[in-house]
């Protein structure tokens, strides 16, 4: 009896046991068997506990819409040429296909530079980053960051990009048509941190 | 014939037929038999063949219970479920089943193994010796007898 209990236990063992709310969603909302993605959590658990995507709260996000064009781009005040991180959370869904932000360096900046990071959950779509100069093209594409770990459920992206003294430049940060999950996720939140300084 | 030799020669005669009586009883021999050297080769095989292919069981439910616990969670990891993670599960659901049939298949092969045994078990051969009561035989002579015996086997 004893012998058939532990042959019993032996086996079970064999198959991984995970409980509900141990990971973050992978790529394209990836959970292991009998569990899904959290839309709003972003986090694995049974598919009784499925929650719709949801963005931020009101409270939480500091992107302000209508930002989905370089002209109406929302604006990153008072960054001086050594300046703190401004940090935007933001959201987009639906038609929300890019918003755009705006920040002015300051004259008389001897050399400078915009350090931005853009950070959201890789469950959903893949999102962008690009820097675009005052004519409108653009000076540089976010890749990976130099200090990054995927295994903690979310990706970054990353530039740095020496900038002239007293012009005016725009983030855009766009959903890249990747990760959808078919067009099911085709959505995401994000974090954009960007901060001025001597490169 | 005395008187002291007639008695010296009964006497032998009684001493005589009670060793035969004591003889009486029959012997048995009993010889083990002896498996062929084909019967046991092919015991060999069995065996043999059940104990390697339940030792790759083994092997695959250690693989699979490895694969298994470096995905295994019971509480929030702060980790992302990623390809590695669903590869490691995939491995441990493949040598699961792989073990699975292995203890199978060598579990069948051991019992078969064991019924071959059994089946194959060679008769002892038992040879009973029965021997014939003696006759003894009693012949006087000068002087006294001559006691004598005949026994068939």
């Amino acid at each position: 009896m004893r012998a058939a209990a532990l042959v019993f236990v032996l086996a079970a063992a064999c198959t991984p046991e995970i409980v509900s709310g141990s990971y973050l969603c992978g790529p394209e909302r990836a959970c292991p068997d009998d569990q899904a993605c959290d839309g709003a959590t972003n986090i694995c658990v049974l598919p009784s506990q499925v929650q719709p995507f949801a963005c931020p709260s009101q409270s939480e996000t500091t992107e302000v819409e209508p930002n989905d064009d370089s002209v109406n781009a929302q604006l990153v005040a008072n960054l001086e040429c050594v300046s703190r991180s401004a940090e935007i959370v933001g959201c987009t869904r639906d038609l929300d296909g890019e918003d755009w932000f705006v920040f002015d360096v300051p004259v008389g900046c001897t050399a400078v530079a915009v350090e931005a990071r853009l950070t959201f959950p890789l469950a959903f779509e893949v999102l962008s980053l690009e820097v675009h100069g005052s004519t409108g093209l653009t000076i540089a594409t976010g890749g990976d960051c130099a200090i990054s770990d995927a295994a903690d459920g979310d990706e970054q992206r990353c530039l740095d990009v020496p900038l002239a003294s007293g012009s005016r430049y725009a983030l855009r940060v766009a959903r890249s048509g990747v990760g959808t999950c078919g067009g099911a996720c085709a959505h995401n939140k994000y974090t954009l941190t960007l901060q001025l300084k001597t490169p | 014939m005395s008187t002291t030799t007639r008695i010296v020669a009964s006497a032998l005669v009684l001493v005589g037929t009670s060793r035969v009586a004591a003889a009486d009883r029959d012997i048995v021999i009993e010889t083990p038999g002896e498996r062929s050297t084909n019967t046991k080769l092919l015991l060999a095989g069995l065996a043999g063949a059940g104990a390697l292919v339940g030792g790759l069981g083994v092997y695959w439910h250690l693989d699979s219970r490895t694969a298994a616990d470096e995905v295994s969670a019971g509480k929030y990891t702060g980790m992302a479920w990623t390809t590695e993670d669903v590869a490691l599960a995939d491995r441990a659901d493949r040598s699961k089943t792989r073990a699975t049939v292995a203890y199978s298949i060598g579990g069948a092969l051991v019992v078969g193994a064991v019924i071959a045994f059994i089946a194959t078990d060679p008769p002892s051969e038992t040879v009973v010796i029965r021997p014939s009561r003696g006759t003894p035989t009693v012949a006087p002579t000068e002087g006294g007898a001559v006691l004598g015996g005949m026994w068939s086997f």
